[in-house]
Parts: structure tokens; C-alpha cells; sequence
């Protein structure tokens, strides 16, 4: 009985020793904490802020509308990320948004198509937390005052939706390809807005 | 304490001294995050062509997912004092056939593209960029496919010149977006479609030559 104790332990050290050994050699670590919805990298904060960082008037005017708006889905039902924005040019590091107008051209350099909009993550959390600390929006300041206001609610709407985390869907503002987008595509679902309330 | 029990230890602390000396301490400083965008792809092949002044097909030759830091302007919308460099990484091509622009066959032609970025001026971890449109050059940890890995496969290249839209100062530098060319000569675009057809656009090589007039 004794001798059996003994190889029971035995076998235990051996198994614990080999579990920690095996995570530390092989950089294994528990699963980043992201619901399977969330397809992307995730913001951060359970407090989301954003904040204009476009120094011109009539490119601020114009996009801040779509940006403040976007957050509702069609049945008006408002998600939480609006709960704060800084003021227009005070951000700071860890503000979760940050978005402006660029001259991003009539082809792209490197798609070489025209870009309405585009969505990074500037600056992000080491592993194991994989999330963004502080992700950036950019609006084609080609289209300032030059593009329908569907459209513009649509582009604010895909581009924050990746930010917070969405792939491309068949749903709402997340379709892939702006032409192909159908109805109601300039608002996140009643089902996105629901992932995102619980999330953060 | 028991002999078993110190050579427990001892082949503990020697695999989790192996553990910290792994290359893994570099690779767990970086996290993939795509760089997305939203696009319109032009009404037809022929003014996606318009708009890329060198088209060539080519072989993958050499790739540096790291080729160059460049610090960002803190005044610069977007930035901060405190974010860290871009990062920008490069593939080049062997040219095989110019369609359009100055190249020459056997050139090398090198396309320049942000891979990513470290997060502070510390420089202690970084991000790396995954593109749609790159689906067919980079891994899902960003890092980009050694040229053995592409097996001898052709490419076609549209581009255009740096000329400073990426700020790396160094002659022959190219912007752009390549696509495979199968064994039947047909070019498939990886998202986003250059133009509309389908969200995958695929065409013939010889309709790209007839519509640039080759």
C-alpha cells in the first residue's frame, strides 16, 4: 500500500513538473478571453471613449455626424459605446478610438482601389492579453461632403465595427464589399449590438 | 530534502531555463491584428489597369517582413509622444514580363508595405499587420512566406512607385498588390475585388495584356 502511495505521488509530481514545463517551453497560456463572436482583435476597455483627432473643421464636421450616430441599430436601440468621447484634439494615449480624415487618394497604393475608410490597431497589449489599447479609424477625406449620408453612416459603422472586434458578415454595416452592402447596412444588428453590450 | 525530489528540481529549473532562452521570448512580444479597410473597386478591369502604372508578372526572390523602422511625427494626426516606430517589411520579384511601365525582364522589382508597428519608443512589443489583399504573401502570424514556400509560383505585380508615400527613403521601391497566376494563365485577386465582378476577381492574363493594349 505504501509502495503504491509512493508511485501515486510520483506520477503526480511527474505530471505537474511536465504541465508547467510544457506551457513554459511551448509559450502555451490560457485562451485570450474573447468571445467567439468577436472574430478580431478587441478593444480593451469596458468603458469605450473616442475622440476626434481631425485638426480641420469641415472634414471634422462632416464625419463626426456618422461617427455619432452609427451606434444604433435599426430599431434605435443604442449600444454603450458612446458613453464617453473626449473633446476634439485632447485625446490621450489610451483613448480607445481615435479617428480623423487622410487624403487616402482615388486608388490605394497597395489595394489600388478606392479606400472609403480603414481601421488599425495603433498601439496593442503584449500577449497574453491580446487586446488593442488604441485603434484608429480613418475616413477618405475625398468623400467630405461627397458621399450620401447612408453611405457615410455605413463606413463610420464598418470601421468602428472592426474596431470593436467584428469580421466581415452577410449583416448589417459589416459586408465586405461596399457595393454589394443591401439594407439596412448602415447600422450594426440588434444581434451585434447585443454582443457588444455584454462584452465590454 | 530527498534525491528525488532535488532532481526534480534540478530538470525543472533546466527545462524552464530552455523555456526563457527559446525564440519564443520575440515572437510572444508581437500581436496580429488586421489592417482593414473599406473599399469601392473600380466599375471594370480596364480603369483598375488605368490607375497602376507598372504591371509585370515575376518570382518571388527574397522578403523581409522587417526591412525598415521609421520613426512617426508625434504632430502627425493620430500619434502620440509616446507611440513607437512603423515597421516596414518588403518582397521582391525576379521580373519575368513587363506589361506596362519602365521595368525590364530579370529586374528585380521590390514592393514596400507597412507590416506593423511597435507600440512604445521602448520598443518592447509591437504589432504586426495581416492584410486581405496580402492573403496569398503573408502567414497568419504576419510574417510573410520564405520564397521556397511560393514553390516557383508566378505572380502578377500592379503597381506604383514609393515616391514617399511610405517614408522610406530608397530608390526602386514600389507600392502594390500581386495575384497569382495559375497554370491556365488565370489571375485570381485575393480580397478586395479591383473590380466588379465578384468579391474574388479572376481574369485571364491575356485580357490584362489585350486591355493595356499588349
Amino acid at each position: 500500500m505504501r509502495q503504491w502511495r509512493a508511485k501515486v505521488m510520483h506520477l503526480s509530481k511527474f505530471l505537474a513538473v511536465s504541465v508547467a514545463v510544457l506551457v513554459t517551453v511551448a509559450g502555451l497560456g490560457p485562451a485570450p478571453a474573447m468571445a467567439h463572436e468577436f472574430n478580431l482583435i478587441r478593444m480593451d476597455d469596458a468603458f469605450m471613449d473616442f475622440a476626434s483627432d481631425e485638426s480641420i473643421d469641415d472634414h471634422h464636421l462632416f464625419w463626426n455626424h456618422f461617427v455619432h450616430f452609427q451606434n444604433y441599430d435599426q430599431y434605435g436601440a443604442r449600444t454603450d459605446l458612446t458613453v464617453s468621447e473626449k473633446c476634439r484634439r485632447c485625446w490621450n494615449d489610451h483613448t480607445d478610438i481615435v479617428w480623423y480624415a487622410w487624403d487616402l487618394g482615388v486608388a490605394d497604393p497597395d489595394t489600388g482601389v478606392t479606400t472609403t475608410g480603414m481601421e488599425r490597431c495603433r498601439k496593442s497589449y503584449p500577449p497574453p492579453n491580446q487586446v488593442c489599447d488604441r485603434a484608429e479609424v480613418l475616413f477618405n477625406e475625398r468623400f467630405t461632403r461627397d458621399i450620401s449620408g447612408e453611405a457615410g453612416f455605413a463606413i463610420a459603422c464598418h470601421e468602428i465595427g472592426h474596431a470593436v472586434g467584428f469580421w466581415h458578415s452577410d449583416e448589417g454595416c459589416m459586408w465586405a464589399d461596399f457595393p454589394y452592402w443591401i439594407p439596412p447596412s448602415n447600422v450594426l444588428t440588434d444581434d451585434m449590438i447585443s454582443h457588444i453590450n455584454g462584452a465590454y | 530534502m530527498g534525491a528525488d525530489m532535488r532532481k526534480w528540481i534540478a530538470v525543472a529549473a533546466a527545462l524552464l531555463l530552455a523555456g526563457c532562452a527559446s525564440p519564443t521570448s520575440e515572437t510572444s512580444s508581437v500581436v496580429v491584428a488586421p489592417y482593414n479597410a473599406s473599399t469601392i473597386p473600380f466599375k471594370t478591369l480596364q480603369e483598375f489597369l488605368a490607375h497602376r502604372p507598372v504591371i509585370a508578372t515575376g518570382r518571388v526572390v527574397a522578403v523581409n517582413d522587417r526591412a525598415y523602422e521609421v520613426p512617426v511625427d508625434p504632430n502627425a494626426e493620430g500619434n502620440t509622444e509616446t507611440d513607437g516606430p512603423e515597421i516596414f517589411g518588403t518582397v521582391s520579384f525576379k521580373v519575368e514580363s513587363v506589361l506596362k511601365g519602365d521595368l525590364v525582364p530579370g529586374a528585380t522589382m521590390t514592393i514596400i508595405y507597412m507590416s506593423g508597428k511597435w507600440n512604445t519608443l521602448e520598443k518592447e512589443s509591437r504589432i504586426a499587420y495581416t492584410y486581405e489583399h496580402m492573403a496569398n504573401l503573408q502567414k497568419n502570424d504576419g510574417t510573410l512566406k520564405t520564397p521556397a514556400e511560393f514553390n516557383g509560383a508566378t505572380f502578377a505585380i500592379f503597381a506604383q512607385p514609393n515616391e514617399g508615400s511610405i517614408p522610406v527613403k530608397e530608390n526602386n521601391l514600389y507600392r502594390g498588390r500581386v495575384a497569382p497566376i495559375d497554370a491556365g494563365g488565370q489571375v485570381t485577386f485575393p480580397r478586395p475585388a479591383p473590380f466588379e465582378s465578384s468579391a474574388t476577381a479572376a481574369v485571364k492574363l491575356d485580357d490584362i495584356k489585350a486591355a493595356i493594349g499588349r
